[in-house]
């Protein structure tokens, strides 16, 4: 009976994080992007002569392009992180929130990617292939038993306990750290530490496991087995789908619609008009000539060019 | 601080992608390892350390010396040395790198590598080498990225900082003591059961290591405009000449030992190598040819001439290193096996595929070293020190003051708007307020050099 609690909790989750990212996106398709307000991280296109930033300081569509690659898989601007030292005025690269973060996510990707798994049968070799690299190391008796680790567990709790420790241990981070920021990496931890724990040191029915993933992707659901950390896993899962679209989780998607980031540094090039502007109504050279005649008639008289055209 | 690694010429970027090639090549070879096993190595039942042990070993000793050059700048305050050191430590943090993986290519089955952590074996000395070896690439990686950083914000090092640097003397010693353990320990193995063997490898480290650090000075002195200063290349330059007096001394003491003693165990390794057993011979040549270019080399190092000249210096570096190479890699690993533990010469000699994959190790390391050295002269350069400032600035007044000197009578000042002629421009400027009513600090606009 509390199985059907749980199939509702996920497929109404997964429906609220669908939902919920799609609006989340439309909005921001449909936001205007009035001006350019792109945030160069380099010398922008001038003179030839002048060394540029290509790929920090874009100007074709294509240059944008590589600069958003550059962001969304190795966090250029996170790499850029500088500290500042106000008594001899001088900055230095800080990279740990770099470190600890592209470790976060990578290994959040691949993990996420070996949960395919789970929901197809027969699994894709390339997610086979994926688990064997992975799963690179091994630990146990031979003879006995041979427990495979994941890298990526590994990596995902280095990068998780770093970001959490930079809020804990930094005055500045913990001073600007607010809830939902401990909210979000606690959940993430929890749900990672759930399924580490499903993985190493409490056995699930992991074809039940496999008969409800199937069940939910192929709207037949089955119930899931009753099993404590499976359920906390899936719950806490199901918290983080639910939480994802009104959090600052969702700049996973936010990302690429970031305007300072999306958009070529070219408003040198390019003129950029607000549309909602008031229409501008310029005035002709007769009329302006009509208004100053006077002066101009002046200024003519001593031998200076007035005149309109140019 | 890293970007200045993504900055360099053709010859960087050509040195670097020759450098991805060999690594490339490594990996390909290292994937077949991979499948097929140890197999595909030269190495046998009776040899089971090869050439991948023999440059772990040697490498140790290059990371061990970074120490050299550390101690003088924080035990004794000399600051003249920070350049030297710094690129010490990114040297000893390139090839503790390739320590790690010469171990990792060396073990069958390194996805069970987790095991050295997991199941320790306190009375192993393979998992305190382990712990040392990486708390000394730890503590490089910190010493130099602080020692950097804290040049960039121009503000002094933390204490904790300092802390690591005075623990990181005595552990530099340690790795290579505890690696030398690693052989002297074992009792079956004759040639390296010797209480000299653990002083050998440091006399022979401290003067690998830093020839190896001297060449990179230099070429980055000749390529990059970096001068870490004459006084520090020669002051380590000395460090290597008695380093490597002492490495033959020990040598000699060795070679005494088992030879008037002729103690069966030991001599029989010692003849392999020397002479070759049972018309097996194949590490003879090389042998001599170590111990030839060493004595050649320390020659050439205690005699001041050779040693300061740059390019000589160089060459006498590179032999030294050279000859390290052979003696500590084949001249000390292989033999140790041969003759096997039951008197049979079973003869090893590293196959293709091991030499790629030991190659591609080397190119990981270089390409560290490369990259962390750049950033370093980068850093060094962009950020100079105020004494640093104070000096060029003084070189840069000398040279002007020597120009005045030598053209200051050749120089002759006209009056553009009347001609006269002067010897000095600020008469020629008093004469243009006066004349011309031009203001002195303008007076350049009519008062030219002639000719």
């Amino acid at each position: 009976m509390i199985g059907y609690l749980f199939v509702g909790l996920f497929y109404i989750a997964i429906l609220i994080f669908v939902v919920g990212v799609l609006v989340r996106i439309f909005n921001w398709a449909r936001a205007p992007v009035p001006l350019n307000i792109c945030t160069p991280l380099g010398q922008q296109k001038s003179l030839d002569w002048l060394p540029r930033a290509r790929f920090d300081s874009p100007y074709t569509k294509w240059e944008t392009f590589v600069r958003m690659l550059g962001e969304v898989f190795l966090f250029r601007s996170l790499w850029k992180n500088t500290k500042y030292y106000i008594e001899t005025q001088r900055q230095t690269a800080t990279k740990w929130l770099w470190l600890f973060a592209i470790a976060f996510h990578w290994s959040l990707l691949i993990i996420l990617l070996r949960h395919i798994r789970f929901f197809t049968s027969p699994i894709p070799d390339w997610i086979l292939l994926l688990q064997s690299l992975d799963g690179i190391l091994e630990v146990g008796r031979p003879e006995l038993h041979m427990v495979t680790i994941l890298v990526t567990n590994l990596t995902i709790l280095l990068g998780l306990f770093g970001l959490l420790g930079r809020r804990i241990v930094g005055a500045k981070e913990r001073a600007i750290s607010l809830p939902s920021d401990w909210l979000a990496l606690i959940l993430i931890i929890a749900t990672v530490g759930s399924g580490i724990i499903m993985r190493y040191f409490w056995a699930v029915d992991i074809e039940g496991v496999k008969r409800f993933a199937i069940g939910i992707v192929t709207f037949n659901p089955v119930l899931p087995p009753l099993d404590l950390f499976f359920l906390t896993h899936l719950t806490l899962v199901s918290a983080l789908l639910i939480y994802f679209p009104f959090s600052k989780l969702v700049h996973a998607a936010g990302i690429l619609f970031s305007p300072t980031r999306n958009l070529p540094n070219n408003p040198r090039a390019v003129r950029y008009i607000n549309p909602w502007n008031p229409p501008y109504t310029g005035i002709s050279w007769e009329e302006y000539y009509e208004m100053y005649k006077d002066q101009l008639d002046e200024i003519a008289e001593r031998g200076y060019k007035v005149g309109g055209g140019g | 601080m890293f970007e200045k690694a993504l900055k360099g010429g053709k010859l960087y970027w050509s040195w670097i992608a020759f450098l991805c090639l060999l690594i490339l090549v490594g990996l390909a070879s290292y994937s077949v390892q991979w499948q097929v096993g140890l197999g595909i190595t030269g190495m046998s039942k009776e040899v089971s350390w090869g050439l991948y042990i023999a440059n772990f070993t040697f490498l140790v000793g290059v990371a061990a010396s970074a120490v050299v050059v550390a101690l003088p700048t924080y035990i004794y305050n000399q600051h003249k040395f920070e350049k030297m050191t710094t690129l010490g430590e990114f040297l000893a943090v390139a090839a503790v790198t390739m320590c790690i993986l010469f171990v990792l290519v060396d073990l069958g089955r390194p996805m069970r590598v987790l095991h050295v952590i997991l199941y320790p074996s306190p009375n192993s000395v393979m998992f305190f080498d382990f712990i040392v070896l990486s708390g000394y690439a730890l503590w490089n990686i910190i010493i130099a990225w602080y020692i950097l950083s804290s040049r960039i914000t121009n503000t002094d090092i933390s204490w904790y900082v300092k802390v690591i640097i005075y623990l990181a003397i005595p552990w530099a010693i340690s790795i290579h003591t505890v690696t030398a353990y690693l052989y002297s320990g074992l009792v079956a193995r004759g040639m390296w059961m010797t209480a000299l063997l653990a002083p050998r490898f440091l006399a022979s480290a401290f003067a690998a290591g830093p020839s190896l650090l001297i060449i990179a000075a230099i070429i980055a002195k000749r390529y990059a405009n970096f001068d870490v200063g004459r006084e520090a290349i020669d002051k380590v330059a000395q460090i290597v000449t008695f380093a490597m007096i002492v490495n033959l001394f020990f040598l000699g003491c060795e070679l005494f030992v088992v030879f008037y003693s002729q103690h069966p165990e030991h001599l029989a390794h010692w003849t392999y190598l020397l002479f070759g057993m049972d018309g097996y011979g194949k590490l003879v040549p090389w042998i001599w040819a170590s111990i030839g270019l060493g004595i050649f080399a320390v020659l050439m190092m205690i005699h001041p001439t050779t040693r300061k000249n740059e390019q000589l210096l160089v060459f006498a570096c590179a032999l030294i290193f050279i000859s390290i190479w052979i003696d500590k890699g084949l001249g000390l690993i292989v033999p140790g096996y041969i003759p096997s533990m039951v008197h049979t010469v079973v003869e090893y000699w590293p196959t293709m595929l091991e030499t790629f994959i030991a190659l591609g190790v080397w190119g990981v390391g270089l390409l560290i070293f490369t990259v962390l050295g750049k950033m370093a002269i980068g850093v060094f350069q962009d950020y100079p020190t105020e004494e640093e400032l104070k000096e060029m600035m003084e070189e840069e007044k000398e040279e002007e003051v020597v120009e005045e000197v030598v053209t200051a009578p050749a120089k002759e000042y006209t009056c553009e708007l009347c001609g006269a002629v002067f010897t000095d421009l600020d008469e020629c400027c008093e004469h243009a307020e006066k004349e011309h009513k031009i203001a002195k600090a303008s007076c350049d606009i009519v008062c030219f050099e002639k000719g």
